[in-house]
């Protein structure tokens, strides 16, 4: 067709501009998933406490108490899993961990419920 | 100049191009974040029903979200108080307490809800029964006491569980509910659904555009999805930990009920015995279903027919839905060869199979 040569770069040029944006906007929206999540303990409705969940922390266990019940927590390595608990099915201890953004875990004799922020593939899943 | 003008073209062209895209790329993504500032998603969570509750709302008036949030939140516990077998004062307790002595008075509301029980009772042949409820607490399933129970009384508890001898009646002075001696009425297997559906024309009538109601894994959305496209609800996976779904249901403006025998158990010698009763034994039902997933725009239904499928198994179950109109289904079963899900053909491209060690079979129905 006759391009000039500064044409040519030029339209290189481009084309490169145009394939790298792609590729930041691209990657950007697909690696979503954080290296860095919250925890959300929840009892009885009400938000107890907020354990922020990072890649590479030290494990942690904490405690969370209810009418003379108790459920034991631990968080490591950008995870979280109730490891013990005092009531009779303990589901939310068969749960393991929880690491993936909308995941929980829930102890229904303690009315606990144990989410991780942020999307989840499903907006939620029946039982 | 001719030629000068024949080859700038095209890079203009390019040129203009490449500009389009890139503005494109930056007013899609200054959207989204201005989006997320007045579209927002409330959320709220609560213990009832012996359940834990949540809906989601969507919308941009966050007044008006959380006043709807709130008038949910009081409607669950209207009814939890009308329909619930554990509150002394609710109607069902009082049908309860004078069985086999007198017609009880009950809100009308009760009564339709226990006429729509009746009505899948008959048309199950039974599998589903609101009058399991003397089964359901012998064996105490859930609770501390949860035992096997001698024979003798289980055959009694049997024998008083039979939908037909219970009768409503509406009057001009009200609703009137009898049971005979030592029923005990039991809308464990329904209230959910209907409850779902109460919530759900509650949220509509107060203007909300978009909402999921998920009241202990009784699911119901309407509206659009907060992500482009239909909502997508796992289906918990039976033999895995609460949570874990096995595949996922695109759907909208329908509830998505599953029920199956993980829910709630106890063991005992190496036994696992769950709560889904089979009102013809007394027992546990021994179904060849690992779990089943109704998808209908109403959760009354859904929830009934989830349990009485469950209770009937596989061959019963496939030839009744057969007969149901706008209902789809989800079932699990176990086989010899491994773990295989049947989807019926409305649903057939709205499910996506997750779970590796499934199979999926053709479509049903």
């Amino acid at each position: 067709m006759g391009m000039k040569r500064g044409d040519r770069a030029m339209l290189g040029i481009l084309m490169v501009i145009l394939v790298a944006s792609g590729v930041v906007w691209g990657t950007r929206s697909m690696t979503a998933a954080p290296d860095a999540m919250t925890a959300e303990i929840i009892q009885d409705g009400k938000l107890l406490q907020r354990v922020s969940l990072k890649k590479g922390d030290p494990a942690r266990e904490f405690a969370i108490e209810y009418k003379g019940g108790r459920n034991r927590l631990k968080a490591e390595d950008g995870k979280i899993a109730v490891i013990e608990a005092d009531c009779p099915d303990k589901d939310c201890v068969k749960r393991g961990w929880l690491k993936r953004p909308g995941d929980s875990a829930i102890c229904l004799p303690h009315r606990l419920v144990i989410r991780l922020t942020g999307e989840s593939e499903v907006d939620g899943v029946t039982w | 100049m001719n030629i000068k003008i024949g080859t700038s073209r095209p890079m203009a062209y390019l040129a203009a191009a490449a500009v389009t895209v890139i503005l494109i790329i930056f007013l899609y993504a200054a959207n989204r974040e201005n989006g997320s500032r007045s579209f927002q998603k409330i959320e709220r969570e609560s213990y009832r029903l012996g359940t834990i509750v949540r809906i989601t709302l969507y919308g941009e008036d966050s007044k008006k979200l959380n006043n709807a949030l709130d008038l949910s939140m009081k409607e669950i516990e209207r009814l939890e108080n009308l329909l619930s077998v554990n509150i002394p004062s609710s109607d069902v307790s009082l049908v309860n307490r004078a069985s086999g002595e007198y017609p009880v008075k009950v809100t009308e509301e009760t009564g339709v809800l226990l006429e729509r029980a009746l009505e899948w009772s008959e048309r199950t042949g039974g599998a589903f029964d609101p009058t399991v409820g003397k089964i359901v607490k012998l064996w105490g399933i859930g609770t501390e006491s949860a035992a096997i129970p001698g024979s003798e009384q289980l055959k009694q508890a049997v024998e008083l569980t039979n939908f037909r001898k219970i009768s409503v009646v509406h009057k001009a002075e009200g609703t009137f509910v009898q049971t005979a001696k030592g029923q005990r009425l039991d809308l464990g297997g329904i209230a959910k659904g209907y409850v779902t559906d109460k919530v759900r024309a509650l949220l509509i009538n107060e203007g909300i555009g978009s909402a999921l109601i998920d009241l202990g894994g009784n699911i119901a959305v309407f509206g659009n999805s907060p992500k482009p496209g239909n909502w997508k609800i796992g289906l918990q996976h039976p033999f895995m930990p609460r949570g874990e779904y096995f595949g996922v249901a695109e759907v909208s403006d329908v509830s998505v009920v599953t029920s199956g025998a993980y829910e709630r158990y106890f063991e005992s010698g190496g036994i696992r015995y769950h709560h889904i009763f089979d009102p013809a034994t007394g027992y546990p039902a021994r179904s060849d279903l690992a779990s089943v997933t109704i998808i209908s725009e109403d959760s009354t239904d859904a929830d009934a027919l989830s349990t009485a499928l469950f209770v009937m198994g596989f061959e019963k179950g496939i030839s009744f839905l057969r007969e149901l109109k706008n209902i789809e289904a989800v079932l699990v079963t176990k086989k010899p060869e491994g773990t295989v899900v049947y989807v019926t053909k409305g649903l057939s491209e709205g499910f996506v199979l997750k779970s590796q060690d499934m199979k999926r079979e053709p479509a049903v129905q």
